[in-house]
């Protein structure tokens, strides 16, 4: 059977569309592999979000801590105060002296509030967080939503194999047949083709 | 070749070119549904991760939240008001209402000293309701919804695997479909046969995985199942098992019908500790039979079954467990109880052997490796003695309130070489015990020691406060603060170890325990205290108090008294 110029335009394009196809699943792969790295970044900053969360909380009610000792010896204090009759100086002043010994070394008095009588350990735990995020690399959604973008491209290009592969197909058909309707199938696999670069280009550049 | 046959090949060629081409659409959309459940599975597993990280988290910030609500808010409110308390029983009122005030003032320091958790009738709080709130039941919904999650990658892994097992299969289709070409004779349109075969077969295989249900358990199931674990936690387990029940409807109005087995297996907890024992079996049964079959569960069935007389079943379910994990010196504690219990007492007493050798052998490997033991061994040894103890006062119709048994007529006639067999089994346990917890070793041989029957003893003064004689203090009402042991003994040797040890309502009070040497001569007459007399503030509860003297780690002698 003679080779036409059909035959070999055919051929051509099967080719084409086979490289452009290898292509597209080489860029698929390597999109693949971004999103596992962002998936990882976006883990670590998870656990470095929870690891703050904990250091500030163990911060804060350390603080808190120290506030209920500085409160309980104030209490002691004022109560030997107001029971002037059994209230020794000595103690009283001992006791009032550990709490301030208490307010300068081991808690915040910036939580406290203006009588001393409560301490305000969400606002402290809240600042601490909000200054961990500040200057630590804690925003994991960022990173999860990029994955997310990746994946999107990831399967979309995947898509588009699938547009190759019936570009393939029909340039496959026309080359089989021998009536003038090969050009119609040859037509189509050249829209295909077209349509399948058109959506790889539009992807690999879209992140 | 002819013009003929050659036209024939070439259009046979041209017909496995197009097959080829339509086997490559079927591989790219193939390729792509894979690459969208493997998707899937990531995304899936990330937020498991996520969530597994967040249920840490939960716990370890709900911990430290309770540790600074109970010792440090709750522990401060408790000193002011022992201090408070002495005051009034000194007399100095009004110093008493001063540490009142500052103690009420600390209300404000944490919820737990508040409504609904703080109970101002008796003047005590509820720690398990609080801790529920604040992180038990948030950390149980995360990590039931990483358990849910976590499954559903699973399943999405799997359906990825397959669609990479199609496409293997598609390249063995365009092979044969090539190798067809090679063949001129009908044997090629057996190769395309098969190709066709196996791509028809790969389509209605992708149909499959396509319709494969997915679900997760759904945020109603786990919240309400939630729910129930925060129930369960304060000792709830009525309401706690209705939770469970809810949550596993829930799951299982789902399509395909899914079971809730966590859901079954806490249900069966619950159960079994109030005391609704076949139900506790039954959700046990279900659980394994849903697949979950690990130690614990096989533990707490074999022990339910116990409970309920079933004894075969207790012993056949606890081989099982055995069989998986052969280490476990509690669960071979059980074992040895259901044989005793039906009257196999030669085998019950090698279970118990077998027991104490094992905990033994952890014992010294421990000690070796320069690694500490886990007080659960102690625990279990010690539960070991009292689940003999329940038996034998639930088989001689003397329950206690804290007594768990299987019920009179389910264990064994032969009661008489139950209490013997039982009496010697409890002995071993609590000897092994003090001498594997103080000597890592077994019990040091019986050197002739001879303790009289304790006496439980009160001083009695005259009005100048001079000591007249001991009264005898084996039943004293409440308020005692003070109880004495009378013994005589003989064949003591000064240095040797002491350890006395109390138990209250059949539970060990490590803060009554008394360690040291013995420094009282080789015979003659003393009495111990038991005293609350240092401080104005406490006196025994009612209750039974056993008290144990161990030398050397011989139990030589025990007796009880009561406050009433």
């Amino acid at each position: 059977m003679k080779t036409t110029r059909f035959d070999v335009f055919s051929s051509v394009m099967i080719a084409v569309v086979t490289i452009l196809s290898a292509l597209t699943a080489w860029r698929a792969n390597a999109t693949a592999i971004q999103v596992g790295d962002a998936d990882f970044d976006g883990t670590a900053a998870t656990i470095r979000t929870q690891e703050a969360r904990i250091y500030n909380s163990i911060l804060a009610f350390e603080h808190y801590r120290a506030f209920t000792d500085f409160y309980r010896y104030n209490a002691l204090g004022d109560s030997l105060f107001e029971d002037q009759a059994i209230g020794p100086l000595r103690e009283r002043s001992e006791y009032w002296g550990i709490a301030h010994g208490l307010q300068y070394s081991f808690f915040n008095s910036l939580y406290l509030d203006p009588a001393g009588d409560t301490y305000d350990v969400d606002r402290e735990i809240e600042e601490l967080q909000a200054e961990a995020n500040l200057t630590g690399d804690l925003n994991f959604q960022q990173y999860f939503d990029t994955a997310d973008a990746y994946r999107t491209k990831s399967a979309n290009m995947n898509l588009t194999l699938i547009v190759f592969a019936v570009s393939f197909f029909l340039f496959a058909v026309g080359q089989a047949i021998r009536n003038s309707l090969r050009y119609l199938f040859a037509i189509g696999g050249l829209v295909a083709l077209l349509g399948g670069t058109c959506a790889f280009l539009v992807l690999e550049f879209s992140i | 070749m002819s013009d003929s046959t050659s036209s024939t090949e070439d259009r046979y060629e041209k017909f496995v070119a197009v097959l080829i081409a339509l086997t490559s659409i079927f591989i790219a959309l193939t390729a792509y549904l894979e690459r969208l459940s493997s998707h899937r599975s990531e995304q899936f597993d990330r937020e498991a991760q996520t969530l597994s990280i967040r249920s840490t988290t939960e716990n370890i910030n709900g911990a430290l939240r309770f540790s600074y609500d109970w010792q440090g808010a709750f522990q401060t409110w408790r000193e002011l008001d022992l201090m408070a308390t002495n005051a009034e029983q000194l007399g100095e009122n009004d110093r008493a209402e001063l540490y009142r005030a500052a103690r009420d003032e600390l209300q404000s320091f944490t919820p737990l000293l508040r409504p609904p958790y703080f109970n101002a009738e008796v003047n005590w709080t509820d720690p398990y309701a609080y801790e529920s709130d604040l992180y038990v039941v948030e950390s149980a919904r995360l990590q039931e919804q990483f358990e849910s999650k976590s499954m559903v990658s699973n399943t999405w892994d799997q359906i990825a695997s397959n669609f990479v097992l199609q496409i293997t299969f598609y390249a063995v289709a365009l092979s044969l479909f090539g190798l067809s070409t090679t063949i001129h004779s009908f044997m090629r349109w057996i190769f395309v046969a098969v190709g066709g075969l196996i791509i028809m077969i790969n389509l209605l295989w992708a149909v499959v995985l396509l319709y494969t249900p997915v679900e997760e358990v759904p945020a109603e199931a786990i919240d309400t199942y939630a729910a129930g674990i925060g129930l369960a936690y304060q000792g709830r387990h009525a309401e706690a098992v209705e939770s469970f029940n809810n949550a596993i409807v829930i799951y299982a109005g789902l399509p395909g019908n899914p079971q809730y087995v966590n859901a079954y297996y806490n249900k069966g907890v619950s159960n079994l500790l109030r005391g609704e024992y076949a139900a506790a079996a039954q959700d046990f049964e279900d659980t394994i039979a849903l697949g979950q079959v690990d130690t614990t569960v096989l533990w707490n069935l074999g022990w339910t079954y116990y409970l309920l007389g079933r004894f075969d079943e207790s012993v056949a379910t606890n081989q099982l467990a055995l069989a998986i994990d052969p280490t476990l010196v509690g669960l071979r504690l059980n074992q040895g109880l259901s044989m005793l219990a039906q009257g196999r007492f030669d085998n019950g007493v090698e279970e118990y052997r077998l027991a104490v050798g094992e905990a033994e052998r952890q014992i010294a490997e421990a000690r070796a490796a320069g690694r500490a033991i886990p007080y659960s061994l102690w625990y279990f040894m010690e539960a070991g003695a009292f689940d003999i103890r329940s038996l034998l006062d639930q088989a001689a119709g003397n329950p206690k309130a804290w007594t768990q048994a299987p019920a009179p007529e389910l264990i064994t006639n032969d009661l008489a070489r139950l209490e013997s067999t039982g009496l010697a089994e409890i002995e071993l346990l609590k000897e092994y015990t003090v001498s594997l917890e103080f000597f890592s070793t077994a019990p040091l041989p019986e050197t002739g020691r001879t303790v009289s029957e304790f006496a439980f003893v009160q001083e009695v003064f005259d009005e100048n406060g001079n000591f007249v004689e001991y009264s005898d203090a084996t039943v004293s009402p409440f308020g005692t603060n003070a109880v004495g042991v009378w013994m005589e003994y003989a064949g003591f040797r000064d240095g040797e170890h002491l350890l006395w040890k109390v138990y209250v309502n059949g539970y060990e009070d490590y803060v009554l325990r008394a360690v040291g040497e013995w420094a009282s001569g080789e015979s003659g007459t003393g009495v111990k205290w038991f005293s609350y007399a240092f401080s104005n503030v406490f006196v025994f509860a009612t209750g039974e108090y056993t008290v144990e003297l161990y030398i050397d780690s011989q139990l030589v002698a025990s007796g009880t008294f009561f406050v009433e």
